[in-house]
């Protein structure tokens, strides 16, 4: 008898554990349409940097997936899109919302633009800064459901304690931006931000039924 | 009742820091790496390969990833393989469904005309929608 209550009570001090505050944006479109399923469409880039879409691309399944939503493979998407002609990017976000959700069955659409990808180069470091717009549509009447503007910076640099090794490790790295740019841990960084910051990021889809529960208590 | 226990705890554990919800093994890694340079296909195809034959029951495999599996057994000729793949797709993820169909319509027809392959001597026939998957 008194394992359940020990159990009911650990369930409950995890539950409170973790009370969101109210959200700030206005939810109630998303909230009345509750898609269940996120097609990503090509990345729109307003950058210098050409190969930063496809990049980018590939780190938007895995956030949105663990927030609760049913994701359309974005590879294979991308390609059937390529093959019916649509792999221009800004010409799918001015395309009709309704009609390309409607060619894969998706509830809604995930248009994501790079407005800047810069990355700064000091003679000893580099630093690189990124801009992102997120717009969620939906794929019933057009209509956006959520959006989400991130503006971060990724600066690589862990210091040994030694200012001389300091120096010659960041030098390294600059370089290594340079020459081949990591796009993945800024990626990372502006999706949590823009998905998960509390009463700003996107609400837990389907597949979260624990995350869920909290929100609409 | 014991089950009504675990489940309450499971339930309160997972409302707090979500861990992964999905093994998602190297996907990520490996789309990554074959957008920056597609002689990394191979790999990218090795990562959905290990993900989709993940035998943990206790993890759902994240959604897509059948259907990338079969789309790049597709792009190698093997159709029966990729619509098994997309009919896996279909019945984890009921949200797939129009674009698998379409997808499975798709890969029947190539399978006709898929370029050298032997001539029309039949393939072994596609397991229907309804036969459980292994």
């Amino acid at each position: 008898m008194y394992r359940h209550l020990i159990v009911l009570c650990l369930g409950a001090l995890a539950l409170g554990g973790c009370q969101a505050p109210l959200p700030d944006k206005d939810y109630s479109l998303l909230k009345a349409e509750a898609p269940r399923s996120i097609l990503i469409v090509p990345i729109v880039n307003k950058s210098t940097q050409v190969d930063a879409p496809d990049s980018f691309l590939a780190t938007l399944p895995v956030p949105l997936a663990e927030r609760g939503y049913y994701v359309f493979p974005v590879n294979m998407v991308k390609r059937t899109m390529e093959d019916d002609g649509l792999s221009d990017a800004d010409l799918v976000a001015s395309a009709d919302p309704v009609r390309v959700a409607s060619l894969f069955g998706a509830d809604a659409i995930l248009y994501a633009s790079i407005e800047n990808w810069t990355t700064q180069y000091a003679v000893i470091s580099a630093a690189t800064i990124v801009d992102i717009h997120y717009t969620l549509k939906s794929g019933k009447t057009g209509k956006t459901l959520w959006d989400a503007r991130v503006r971060t910076q990724y600066s690589p640099h862990a210091s040994s304690g030694n200012l001389f090794a300091d120096l010659i490790a960041d030098a390294i790295v600059a370089a290594i931006q340079r020459a081949h740019p990591n796009y993945l841990p800024l990626a990372n960084q502006a999706n949590a931000l823009a998905f998960y910051t509390k009463g700003q990021g996107l609400l837990p889809g389907p597949y979260d039924i624990a995350a869920k529960k909290t929100v609409t208590q | 009742m014991r089950r009504w226990m675990l489940l309450a705890l499971l339930l309160g554990l997972a409302g707090c820091q979500p861990g992964p919800k999905y093994n998602w093994g190297n996907y990520s890694g490996a789309l990554y790496a074959y957008y920056e340079d597609p002689k990394a296909e191979p790999d990218y195809e090795k990562a959905l390969q290990e993900v989709t034959s993940d035998q943990d029951q206790n993890r759902k495999v994240p959604p897509g990833l059948y259907a990338e599996y079969g789309y790049e057994e597709l792009a190698h000729g093997n159709a029966a393989k990729a619509i098994e793949m997309f009919e896996r797709e279909e019945k984890a993820w009921p949200e797939s469904a129009r674009y698998m169909e379409k997808a499975i319509a798709l890969a029947k027809t190539g399978q006709k005309t898929a370029e050298p392959e032997p001539p029309p001597s039949p393939q072994v026939p596609a397991p229907s929608a309804s036969t459980p998957s292994s």
